[in-house]
This record gives structure tokens, sequence and C-alpha cells, in this order.
């Protein structure tokens, strides 16, 4: 985790700093009682980086960016957005926010939706004119844009949210949820403009559920949980900080008779075997470990292929394994090396913190 | 401010696209279009009218002695040529006198049908119609050579001779009620110029209150309260406040956006509705341009409350509802005030003040006359409230008789839709001794035994002055003169009988005896005023200031020198006199100086400005005058009529009476019943009397009035839109009065509701800020 250390200096390398951020709701019309949304947030967002927000419904995301946009109030600590405090008007004027489930007025339609919101960030009409044009095409919405608003699908919305985030050609970049609605297609459209966007020096901070998709585009990512902010860097760093031991976990898939097999995956490495029963129907298997039977069927069959893994020491016993296989005739048909992935970060963490509670 | 502008037009463009909206103004235009072949066409009658009629009661007599041959030969033809139906109901009237009613329009109509008779014409029935510069060339061949319109017009100037001073000879203009060119109705006994304060003063407040006052600020709230709410949802709101704009301006933006496109709607229909009754009604009033701004601003009112409810819940439905409870609330606590202020502070507001000895008599606007009881601080009520808008005429102090006179209105049973159902009969408050300090008879109130009724007074009296130990009625017919006597036998007659009952004529209409030449039939707007030195009357009439003067008979008198002031038509004047000085004061043209001798030049009194007389007096003690104006305010002008300047005094402005008795003291009645004795050379106030409060008026100056006054008062407006739409002229066609005295309405500031409901929305839109600016959303 980045700390934010002594007082807020504005520091042109982070495009957001929060610190000790706590924000509590209160609730209940006669029998009042906080709700604690955030507690005690630190963060950096540097310049250029695509920075992803991670946590389960709950954790307080929405509402550290409804903070940093200055819609709600913190109720202790601080936070600036471009060295400016966040919520203020000149750091707003820099971010281009597209919000989670988000509403157009119906009476717009797509252009006039983005002239609107150019105003609002104090374009020119000159400016908007020229800035809609691109962008449209960009967000894949050319031919649509004179169609009401009322008559787009969720995902056209979600487009016409992008253009207008990007409308003003921002600094930084809030989406909240962006792929939400869309299909596969307009999901990796997404992404290529997220890198498109991190080549052109924007920074994006990203709220998404999808953990695979904040795998394959962020920099670095923050796990939330419960208001806190629970682990916060790359996603390298974060597997080495959270695998349990230091060895490596093999994947082997091999094709053989059963006497052989039986007679080569045994030791210590052998950590399972599974038993899929031909190559026409590989989701028949039975699975092994070293505390039950090797997982038998017909044993006339020699080619039957079975999924190994294999818990290693070191990189030299991996090959070793390859040559044993070789060796004994069986055939090689993959090896992959299990590594390990954020979503078991995230539930390692997420669980971790429920289970202290 | 680029992005404001946005957010107005983005709001602007919001509502419009309410279905509502669109429907409501496809229904006003199909309201117009549907109206729009609606006009007025005018052109000439020689019918007669019934406002022509002066004298039915005369005219019905004449036609009855006709039917008997007694009357003139002239008379007698008429009467063959009328239309039997008519004939039949008068000769039934004759033989029994409940032979029912004759209205004023059913005798102007019989009449009328004399005009197309081709025989009416004999030389022996008008021996002296030829010598008629107007007759000329129409006597000359038969009636039935004549064109129809020639016809019409010999036989109406042969009416009118026979019934000299009884038919007015009418301008024969008159006005229909067209739809797309063709005439709907009868010809309306109105003049365009008449019909056009009605038409203000009646259809459009209606029109405009109701319509657009009401209705229209409602339509207005419907379309434009769900504004705040969708704003606030969620996926808008965040993205909205996510954009470098502050909360306020987003919030003012709105409203202002709300605002603009109520207005836009307004203007629309205001200026067609402008458009259309100027292009189909010749009205082209101004005033509907200036409801524009009013109605806006107080779309504002309501609206500033939706914002403010729309915010905290969010919900265009409890926002719509608040804004009905806010306006139900409004209108209970101003149509609470309204109906005290009238009970409290309009209706028993002092108009006149008197004095006879030491007694002090009040009339007040709602015409009871009080006498003030010094013992128990209180206006005792003498006679009580007159119904309508009628007031009672007088009192006069009649030394003879020791006793109080006074024209009091009684209307007749069930004669509510007659022209005359309202008649003014002379009464009197006897056993009065205006030494003491106060007597009065504590029977109760319309008893006969307080109470003698006496003659009635003449036909179309339009003014009573006292006059040496009798008093004098201006009619539209003459001056006439109470004979004191006359009315003293009729008092005389104790016993109430069916024949008094005034369904019946009443009591001796020839207690009053005709004072001026026959032919001398003065107009109204009129006035007089009565200078016992001299012993000569003015009259005001119609813009002309006549003399009449005394002559060897005491009870007759002959008309004098005449001025025309040169007043525009329909002016109003008050006029007062001290034997070498005579002042007018009118409505329209400031107030004149004439000199009793030359009687000319009238000189206008520069120093008066915007001043709309309310009374109008002369003191007998140093010939100065004293003007009251309808604001309130005092002007002294000199004996000599030369100089004339404001009162210095801290009553300025809050008068509404005003008397100066002999010792040249003014008596100024102010604060509905308070009245003061001011001595204007030592400039100071030597006695005030101050009624202790009822309980109705504690209520009213202690609880309601200052609720009225925290309240925002959109309702208030409304006197805003009457003022624009009316001109300051009281003439109206529903009352046909010529009085500068009437009810004054109460004297609220026009800009008070206007300031104060600005304030209110301020205050608002600021509540409205503060709640969106600490709100976490």
């Amino acid at each position: 985790m980045s700390q934010v250390s002594g007082s807020m200096k504005a520091n042109s390398d982070f495009v957001i700093e929060a610190r000790s951020l706590s924000k509590s709701y209160r609730n209940g019309l006669l029998r009042r009682r906080d709700l604690q949304a955030l507690k005690n947030v630190d963060l950096t967002v540097r310049r250029g980086e695509i920075f992803g927000l991670l946590g389960p419904n709950g954790a307080g995301k929405t509402t550290l960016i409804k903070l940093l946009l200055g819609i709600v109030h913190p109720t202790s600590g601080e936070a600036r957005v471009l060295s400016q405090s966040a919520g203020s008007r000149q750091a707003r004027q820099k971010i281009g926010y597209l919000p989670e489930n988000l509403v157009f007025p119906r009476h717009h339609t797509g252009e006039g939706a983005l002239y609107f919101y150019g105003r609002l960030s104090g374009l020119s009409e000159a400016a908007i004119r020229n800035q809609i044009g691109p962008l449209i095409e960009l967000v894949g919405l050319k031919d649509r844009q004179r169609e009401p608003v009322r008559k787009y699908s969720k995902g056209m919305r979600q487009r016409l949210g992008l253009a207008q985030a990007m409308l003003h050609d921002p600094e930084i970049l809030i989406l909240d949820e962006p792929t939400d609605g869309l299909d596969p297609l307009g999901r990796s459209q997404i992404r290529e403009l997220i890198e498109q966007l991190k080549q052109r020096g924007k920074s994006v901070f990203l709220n998404s559920h999808i953990l695979q998709e904040v795998e394959l585009v962020c920099d670095r990512v923050a796990i939330m949980a419960r208001g806190q902010v629970r682990a916060v860097g790359s996603i390298e760093d974060l597997i080495e900080r959270y695998s349990p031991a230091r060895t490596i976990d093999v994947w082997i898939e091999v094709v053989g008779d059963e006497e052989t097999c039986r007679t080569l995956f045994v030791g210590p490495d052998v950590q399972s075997v599974e038993r899929l029963e031909n190559r026409n129907s590989p989701d028949l298997y039975e699975e092994f470990t070293k505390h039950s039977h090797f997982p038998t069927g017909d044993s006339t069959l020699d080619d039957i292929r079975y999924r190994i893994r294999l818990s290693v020491d070191r990189q030299e016993s991996c090959d070793e394994w390859v040559d044993r296989i070789r060796r004994a005739g069986l055939s090689l048909l993959g090896l992959q090396r299990q590594r390990l992935r954020l979503e078991d970060i995230f539930v390692q963490l997420v669980e971790n913190l429920d289970q202290v509670n | 401010m680029r992005p404001y502008l946005a957010i107005i037009y983005d709001s602007f463009i919001d509502a419009a696209r309410s279905r509502v909206l669109w429907v409501l103004l496809a229904s006003w235009t199909i309201v117009l279009a549907a109206i729009a072949p609606f006009g007025i066409i005018q052109g000439t009658t020689l019918d007669i009218q019934p406002d022509q009629i002066l004298a039915r009661q005369q005219l019905i007599d004449e036609l009855t002695a006709a039917s008997e041959g007694k009357a003139t030969a002239a008379q007698r033809a008429v009467w063959t040529a009328i239309e039997p139906s008519l004939q039949q109901q008068i000769v039934d009237r004759n033989k029994n006198r409940r032979g029912g009613r004759l209205p004023m329009g059913q005798l102007a109509s019989g009449l009328s049908s004399v005009l197309n008779e081709v025989d009416l014409y004999t030389e022996d029935a008008w021996p002296t119609a030829a010598n008629r510069q107007e007759l000329k060339g129409l006597l000359d061949q038969p009636g039935s050579q004549l064109s129809e319109q020639d016809l019409q017009r010999r036989n109406r100037r042969l009416v009118e001779l026979a019934f000299p001073g009884v038919i007015r000879s009418g301008d024969s203009s008159a006005i229909w009620i067209g739809y797309a060119g063709i005439k709907v109705s009868d010809p309306l006994p109105v003049s365009r110029k008449q019909i056009q304060p009605f038409f203000e003063g009646a259809i459009l407040m209606v029109i405009l209150k109701i319509g657009l006052g009401i209705i229209g600020v409602f339509v207005g709230i419907i379309v434009t309260s769900p504004m705040i709410p969708e704003l606030f949802q969620v996926g808008s709101m965040h993205l909205l406040l996510s954009k470098p704009i502050s909360r306020t301006w987003l919030l003012v933006s709105k409203f202002v956006g709300g605002t603009a496109f109520v207005a836009m709607n307004v203007s629309f229909l205001l200026l067609g509705f402008f458009l259309l009754v100027g292009l189909r009604l010749e009205i082209w009033n101004t005033g509907i341009l200036w409801c524009i701004p009013i109605f806006i601003f107080v779309f504002m009112i309501y609206y500033s409350v939706s914002v403010v409810a729309g915010l905290i819940w969010k919900n265009a439905i409890i926002s719509i509802a608040i804004v009905a409870l806010f306006w139900a609330f409004c209108t209970t606590i101003g149509i609470t005030r309204g109906v005290l202020q009238t009970i409290v502070a309009v209706l028993p507001e002092i108009v006149r003040i008197d004095r006879f000895g030491n007694t002090l008599v009040a009339v007040t606007n709602r015409g009871s006359l009080q006498m003030w009881n010094p013992t128990q601080s209180k206006w005792e009520v003498a006679f009580g409230d007159v119904l309508g808008e009628e007031s009672i005429l007088g009192p006069f102090w009649i030394e003879s008789e020791k006793s109080l006179y006074m024209g009091r209105p009684i209307r007749i049973p069930f004669g509510g839709l007659q022209s005359d159902g309202i008649r003014l009969q002379t009464a009197k408050l006897p056993e009065l001794d205006p030494e003491a300090p106060f007597k009065l008879d504590n029977t109760p109130l319309w008893s006969d035994k307080r109470i003698d009724s006496g003659p009635e007074f003449p036909p179309r009296t339009r003014r009573a002055i006292q006059w040496e130990d009798s008093l004098v009625a201006l009619t539209e017919r003459g001056l006439y003169a109470l004979d004191v006597d006359v009315a003293r036998d009729a008092d005389a007659k104790k016993s109430f009988s069916i024949l008094d009952l005034p369904l019946l004529g009443g009591k001796n209409v020839e207690a009053y005896k005709r004072m001026t030449p026959d032919d001398w039939l003065p107009e109204s707007p009129m006035d007089i005023c009565y200078v016992p030195g001299d012993r000569f009357f003015v009259v005001y009439s119609q813009g002309k200031l006549t003399r009449l003067d005394p002559t060897n008979q005491d009870d007759r008198f002959r008309l004098g020198p005449s001025i025309d002031l040169g007043l525009p038509e329909g002016s109003l004047a008050l006029v007062a006199c001290n034997g070498s000085v005579c002042v007018v004061a009118t409505n329209k043209q400031g107030v004149w100086r004439l000199d009793c001798n030359t009687w000319g030049p009238a000189t206008r009194i520069e120093t008066i400005q915007d001043c709309i007389p309310r009374s109008l007096v002369a003191s007998e003690n140093d010939g100065s005058f004293g003007l009251l104006s309808r604001d309130g305010s005092l002007w002294q002008i000199s004996s000599d009529g030369s100089q004339a300047s404001k009162l210095d005094m801290p009553l300025q402005g809050e008068c509404s009476a005003i008397m100066i008795d002999e010792s040249g003291k003014w008596w100024l009645a102010h604060h509905v019943n308070q009245i003061t004795c001011w001595d204007p050379i030592q400039q100071k106030s030597l006695e005030d009397i101050v009624p202790a409060l009822n309980y109705l008026e504690t209520i009213y100056y202690w609880l309601v009035q200052p609720l009225y006054w925290l309240n925002p008062k959109p309702a208030a407006v409304d006197t805003a839109i009457q003022r624009s739409l009316t001109r300051d002229d009281p003439m109206s066609l529903g009352r046909e009065t010529t009085e500068l005295q009437i009810v004054r309405s109460p004297r609220d500031d026009l800009w008070q509701p206007l300031w104060s409901n600005a304030i209110f929305i301020v205050c608002m839109l600021a509540v409205g800020s503060w709640y969106l600016h600490r709100q976490d959303l």
C-alpha cells in the first residue's frame, strides 16, 4: 500500500491522493445511527497509470469515488485530485466521470446529450462540435447519435457515457463499471480504449467487478472491503505478497495406460491425479489424491488421459518430471505452471476480513 | 456562465416535452379560435333604450292619461300607435294597482314599436313640429313614402316631443354582439366605451384570474415539478455534480429554466389574447401584457415551493401536493384576512363626518349612520347597514324639525332585476337633541319606532345637500327641494299601511318640488354645492360648471352663467364654493378655480398634481378649501384659490373623510373609525376620538394581520392584475355610478406583496441551496 506521509502536500506525481479518508452516513429518522462507509483510507494514484479499485458490494468503492468528485463530503481526512482539493471546481474541471447505472435525461438525443455535458464542462460550441465526430466514432455510436437516448440499449448508453467522460479531454478518467452491459466485443473495445488513454498520458481510475478485466488492463489495483483498503499495488506485487508458500504448482496432462501412470505418479510431489476417461469424453474423470486410491476404470484401455497436479520446490524438479514422463513412454499433452490469480488474492483478503469480524 | 445557460436551456426543453402542456396549449388555441369570430358590431339604432327614459313613473302616468283620453293630442297619438300588449298592461295597471310590474326594457321596446308607424304624424297633434330643424323635410311627405330610416328618425323625434323631459334625445348609436359579422344579440343599451370597463373589469378578470392565475399556474407546476426529482436520479445527479458547476447555481438555473418555460407559454397565451381582444373588440388593453410578468411572478412563488419540496422528497407528486397545500394555506389566510378586512377595516371606514351641536355623526362605507357615544367611547349605530354598494344620502339637520334627515336606499321586493330596483327614501331620526352630547333611542335597528320613513326622493337623484332649512336633490331632471311640511304630514301618518310599501311607489312624490326650469336636464356625472350667503348653487354636469341663481320665488332658481371646462367626456368632479371662488376637483384633469363674479376663465391649480378627489369642502370661517384625495392625502387651498399646499400633519395619507366646522377646525376621519380635530393655524391636534377595539377588531389587528404579513401572499398579486387591467376610472357598466366617494378598495400597498413574495422566493431558493449543499447524494 502506498502510504501518504506527513501533511498533504501537492505531489505532481500523483493524480489522486487520499489520506485518512473516512465517511460515515447517518441513518434512521428517530433512532439515528452511523454507518461507516470508509475507514481511514490512504491511497494514491500515479500520473499516467490505470488504477483498478476492487471490492465486494458495500465495500465503499462508490463512496470513495463520490468523495473524490465532491458529491459527498468526508467525515474526516482529506483527498486531493490533481493537487486540488477533491470536489473543488478546478479538480472537477479535469475529471471525466462515467457513473455506474448512468441515466441520461430522456429528452436528449445522443448528440444533444454530448452538447449538454460539453457545455457543463465549460467547452465552447466549436470545441464540442470538433470533438463529437471522432468521439462518436471511437465509442461505436456512429449513425446512432441523432436517436433519442431513451431508445438506446444499456450498452449504447454506456458508450455514450464514455464519450461524454472523454469529451473535454480530462487528465483523469474515473470509470465506474465501464463495461457494464457491454457485449464481449464491446468490452474488448473498451479495454483497447483504456489502453489508448494510457498511451496518451491519461490516468484512469477504474472501478470494476470483473477481476479478469482489471487484471488485464490495470497497472495497480486496490482491494477494498468493509470500507477499508486491504491491499494496494501492482498485480505481480500482490501475487508475490500473498502467495502462500515458495513452491511451484504445475499442471501436467498426459495420455497413457493406467498401469504406467499408477507406477509413475507417486511420491510427495504429486498433489492430485484426475482421470479424464478418454479423449472423447474429457469431462468424465475421477479424482485421486495421495490420501485415496488412484483413479481406476477400464484398465484395458491404453489411451487414458490424466491430469496431474504437482508441487515442486524448484524448476529442476519440474524438468525431471518431464524427463520421467517421456522415459515412461507417456504422451505429454500439456504442462502449465499454476500461478496465484488476482481472484484468489481478492477472495483471500475479503474472506479473511469476514472471518476476523 | 455557459454551463448554467446550458442547464436553463435544458430545463426549458425538458419541460417542453410535457404532453400535458401540449394538450392544454392545443385546447387553448381551439378556444381562442372558437371565440375569435365574436366581436362588437357598432351601428345606429333609433329604438328607445331603457336608459333614455328619464322618468318612468311620469311616462306611465302620461300614457295612462292618454289611454283615458286626457293627455295631449301628441301623447294620445303615440298611445294609439303603441303595441297592444303594452297598452293592455298599462290599462290593467291603472285599473288595479297590482297589475304587474312594467320593466324599463318592456316600456322602451313598447314605445319603440311606434317608430315604424307610418301614420303617426298629424299636424294637429304636433303643431310645432314643423318648426324643428331636425324634422325639416321629413314631415312634408307621407310616412309611407319615407325610407324606413327616415320614418324611424321622424317618429323618434315626434315621440320625444310628445313626452318632453321624459325621453332623452338619443344619439342613436348602439352596439350588437356579433359572431363572424352576424348580429347575435339585440342592440345593447351601451356604448363601446362603456362596454370596455365592463369587459376589462369582469370578463378579463375572470378569464385571467381563474384561467391563468389558478389553472395556468397549476399546469405550470404540474409540468415543471418533475424537473427537480428527475435531477436526483442516481446516474443523472452524480454525473451533473461531477461537472465543474456550483450546486447553488445548478438549482437556480433549474428554477430559471422552469420559469423561462412557463414565461414563454404565458407570453404566447396572453399575447394571443391581447391581439384577439384588440382586433375583435378594439380593446387594446396593455394591462393584458402587464399580466405576463405578474403571472410569471406568481408562478415563481409556487414553483419555489415545488423546487424545495422536490429537493426534500424527490417526488413530483408530493411536490404538487405540497404546492396545493401551500396554495390552500395562503388562500385561506388571504380570504380570512380579506373578509375580516372588509368587515373590520373597509366597511366601517368613515366616509362623511358631520357635527350637529355637540353630537358627532359619521357615515360609513357600508352606509350606516353612526353617532359618537363619548361615555362608552364607541360609535352607536343610529341607522343600520345599507345593502349593496349604495350609501345613504346625508345626513341633513333640519332645525325647524329638530330632526336628522337622510336619504336611505330601499330595495323593492322582487325588484332586483329592475333597473330602478333601489329607491331612495327620505327618512329621519326623531327626538334628537343636538345640544346634548349624545342621545339615541335604544330601540332595535330597523325598527319603525326609530326611523320615520318619509317621501321618496325624485327619480335619478344623484346628489342631495343641505339647503337652508331643508334639503335639495340634484337629479337628471333638475334640482328638487324637499317640502318639509309635506314630509311632516307624511310622518304624521304613523299607522303602517300596505300602501306605504315601496312596491307601490312610496309616499308623496310631490314632497319634492322642482326648483329649476323644466328644460334644464343636467347629465351625469354631476355634483352640486350651495353658497348660503349668496344663495346660489353651483352645479357641475358633464364637464360644465353652471351657476343657479335665485329668483324672486324662494324655491325657484334660474340658470346663471355656465362654463365648459373642456374636460374629457365622463370626467368626475367635486365642486365647492365660498361665495367668491369656486373650486372644481376633477379625476382626470386636476383641480380648477373659477371666479364666481366673472364666472371665468377657469384656471388650473398647478400645485395639485395626481390627485383623484374624494372630498372637497369650503370653510365657512375663512373661505379656504379642504381637499381630500383618494389616497388619503390632504390639501389646503387658499380662499382665493391661488395657492394650494399639502397639509403638514401626521395623518397625511391616512384620511378618509374631512369636515370643516364653523370655527375653521378640520375634523378628519382616519384609521377606519378614528376622528381627529385639527387646528390648521396652530398646526396641532385638538381632540382625538379613538373607539375601543371590539373582539373582531382585536382578532384582525393582533392575529390575522400579523399572520398575513408573514405569509408570502401570492394571491395579493391579484391586486396588481386588477390594477393593470382596469383603469382608475370608477365608471362601469354594472354600477351606474358617478361617485367619487365610492367605497375605497383596501389601501394595501401594491408593491408590498411584490417585495414580500420576492423575499419569499429568495428564501425558498436559499433553503433549497443549503439543503442541496449539505446533502450527501
